[in-house]
């Protein structure tokens, strides 16, 4: 049976000599050369307490081809006879002296599997690159296009990088409307849902962390199950709502119907679990206000996964779309993503000053991608979190 | 942390803390008020209207009148209803089968050493970081009879396809683009979820002789299983939810193509001013919405007392 894992360049050589090894009689070399002895590490403990080489050979071979895991005919016969403990090296080809070669951590692929792993590393790294080339592809285009002027548009072959370049379309574009406004809104916006969620979801959260009170597990489901609603179901009677208060057309409007939410409570109860009781109740005994506790101890502590949660609420409440369509019908209340649908139905055929749009209107977010890349990531993954 | 200031006694208020669980109670309810009074008023006083609304008529303008199961009635006969129905069927199935597959892939192929990793890991995951609204219009102009993607295809001797001009083709052009957009998206969730996976695992398996084929399918997929469930559930919300691409992209049509539900619903609702009918339509998005959502607060909870 032909084992796998041995390095294959090491396979021919140690085996001839091993044989020659069984043949002086060598009962070290034998019990070293026992197939079996190929893993690492149970062997060289073999080695070194090898007092009685024939018993080791015996014995030790059978188990550690057990911890290995592969079945062989070889090993019966090398418990039976300690003396012939080298099981017909020619068809197992295994053997390899082992005195002479420093431990290793781990078996390193036949020469079969590393041509296999060599081709399918070639094959992902294809194909990766096919995915992130359709990634990044619209963006390219976005980018390019904006720059192309209007006769070279859908010029062919395709100007990747135009020529003459067209730098005009972003300035005629961004005084064709309000853009410094609607950026302004956009992150007025943005921002005041963003730290009004860290800020309600960790108070929150701490509160069903921490805390044992009557209603908590009904309000804790009660605060999950708002993921159930989201705002394509309840925009009319919201609408309705916002209305009655008077907030259409308002910032408050856009703001505070996003201030929390049902999963960011979620996930800063989650983090908060794993803060120390004792941590808040040494607190506690030196006298600091509840109050104090959470802003001083808890806070800190839960650094990243605020940044975790900061991240994601503001790249969702950048995106806000359907809600700004819904209540602002003001040309200074627009959000960036109203403008731009609405720029794009008015300016339809201006691509190059759409495009130049899209690019500034994504630039945000590009910027913080690379910047907090790592919590962007994150602020991702752990909306799959679970237990 | 000022352990300094914390360590500074406050005489007359230690007395007053200590032996205070009702003052910790009082203050566990404080912090959450504010959650539960925005919660209340924006989520769930809305949805208890949308269900008295659905059963009235009502165009904002004269006040509500009571018709019982007319509108639901109306929605069950209503061809447009059904259509939209039908096309979020269609939008949820193969803007969702497809994720799976292609997002599990991807996360695999970046858990092992690859050429400028980082790099292609950034790369693959730009579709997320693309604000929707901004991707439709991009899309759109990609979609173009003489655009980007039909030049591509001409590249390989495939005829123009009036993507967004047809009715046979529209919704596909949305639902490739619900897929460019999901899949490094759940392709980070599958990371998350492959990095739970103990190493020990593989190496044993290497050991025992066995195939990165086998070990995908007897370690990483039977582990992968919490995960795999949860991205199931999720990526029919997400879908069930779509408004923005359809929206901007088409606005619904050519002929009714691409209206999904979310769309015919504020169509209903702020350009018909029909809110009985909208409020009843949210209603059956509701339920949709809600059978996944509760698995996946299922999920997010099995591990609770």
């Amino acid at each position: 049976m032909r084992d796998p894992t041995p390095s294959s360049n090491r396979t021919t050589q140690p085996a001839t000599q091993a044989r020659t090894a069984t043949d002086r009689g060598a009962l070290v070399m034998a019990a070293e050369a026992c197939p079996g002895g190929l893993g690492e590490g149970p062997r060289s403990r073999v080695m070194s307490g090898a007092a009685c080489p024939s018993v080791m050979a015996g014995a030790a071979c059978p188990s550690v081809m057990a911890g290995a895991g592969r079945p062989s005919t070889a090993s019966p016969r090398a418990s039976s006879n300690g003396v012939d403990a080298q099981p017909s090296p020619a068809t197992t080809q295994q053997p390899t002296l082992q005195l002479t070669r420093p431990p290793r951590r781990k078996p390193s692929p036949s020469i079969f599997r590393r041509v296999l792993s060599f081709r399918g590393a070639i094959i992902a790294q294809l194909l990766v690159l096919l995915a992130a080339l359709i990634g990044v592809v619209p963006y390219l285009w976005m980018l390019s296009s904006s720059l192309r002027t209007m006769d070279n548009m859908f010029a062919l072959p395709i100007q990747w990088i135009p020529h003459p370049l067209n730098w005009r379309s972003y300035v005629i574009a961004w005084h064709a409307q309000d853009f410094t406004r609607y950026f302004i809104n956009s992150g007025v916006v943005a921002v005041a849902i963003t730290f009004g969620n860290l800020l309600l979801c960790s108070l929150a959260g701490y509160s069903l962390a921490k805390f044992r009170y009557f209603g908590r597990g009904v309000l804790f489901l009660l605060i999950l199950s708002t993921m159930m609603l989201p705002l394509e179901v309840t925009m009319v009677p919201l609408f309705l709502i916002i209305k009655r208060l008077d907030w259409a057309n308002s910032y408050q409007g856009l703001i505070v119907p996003f201030l929390v939410d049902g999963f960011g409570v979620f996930l800063m109860r989650q983090y908060m679990l794993g803060i120390p009781k004792d941590l808040i109740d040494s607190a506690r005994i030196d006298g600091a206000s509840e109050l104090q506790i959470f802003w001083q101890i808890v806070l800190p502590l839960c650094k990243p996964a605020l940044v975790a949660l900061g991240v994601f609420t503001f790249r969702e409440a950048w995106d806000m779309y359907i809600w700004p369509l819904i209540i602002v019908s003001k040309d200074s209340l627009r959000t960036l993503p109203l403008a731009i649908s609405l720029f794009m139905s008015s300016y339809g055929t201006a691509w190059d000053q759409l495009m130049a749009i899209a690019v500034l209107g994504t630039l945000p977010m590009i910027l913080l991608f690379f910047f907090l890349q790592r919590a962007f990531i994150q602020g991702i993954a752990v909306t799959g979190l679970k237990e | 942390m000022s352990s300094a200031a914390l360590a500074k006694p406050i005489p007359h208020r230690r007395r007053w803390h200590l032996g205070t669980a009702k003052k910790q109670t009082l203050f566990a309810y404080a912090i959450l008020l504010p959650t539960l009074l925005i919660l209340l008023t924006f989520r769930f006083l809305p949805m208890i209207d949308a269900f008295i609304i659905a059963f009235t008529k009502y165009d904002l303008i004269h006040p509500p009148r009571f018709v019982g199961f007319a509108n639901f009635i109306d929605l069950i006969h209503d061809p447009l209803f059904r259509n939209a129905a039908f096309v979020s069927l269609t939008y949820v199935v193969f803007s969702v089968l497809p994720v799976w597959p292609l997002s599990l892939a991807l996360a695999v192929l970046f858990y092992r050493r690859l050429w400028l990793k980082n790099l292609m890991r950034s790369a693959v995951f730009m579709p997320v970081v693309m604000p929707a609204v901004v991707m439709a219009v991009v899309w759109t102009f990609m979609y173009h009879q003489d655009g980007v993607i039909n030049t591509f295809l001409g590249w390989a001797g495939i005829d123009p396809i009036p993507w967004l001009r047809s009715s046979k083709t529209a919704l596909w052009a949305v639902i490739l683009i619900g897929i460019w957009r999901a899949t490094p998206y759940y392709m980070v969730i599958f990371l998350a979820g492959l990095q739970a996976i103990p190493a020990e695992y593989y190496e044993a398996a290497e050991i025992d002789g066995a195939s990165r084929w086998s070990a995908f399918w007897n370690i990483t997929l039977p582990l992968l299983k919490p995960t795999t469930l949860l991205v199931m559930v999720m990526t029919v919300i997400v879908a069930m939810k779509v408004f923005a691409v359809p929206m901007i992209m088409t606005g619904g049509g050519p002929a009714d193509s691409t209206r999904v539900l979310p769309l015919f619903i504020y169509q209903t609702a702020f350009e018909f001013f029909d809110m009985g009918h909208a409020a009843a339509m949210s209603v059956f998005l509701f339920v949709a919405v809600m059978l996944f959502s509760v698995a996946q607060i299922r999920i997010f909870t099995s591990g609770e007392d």
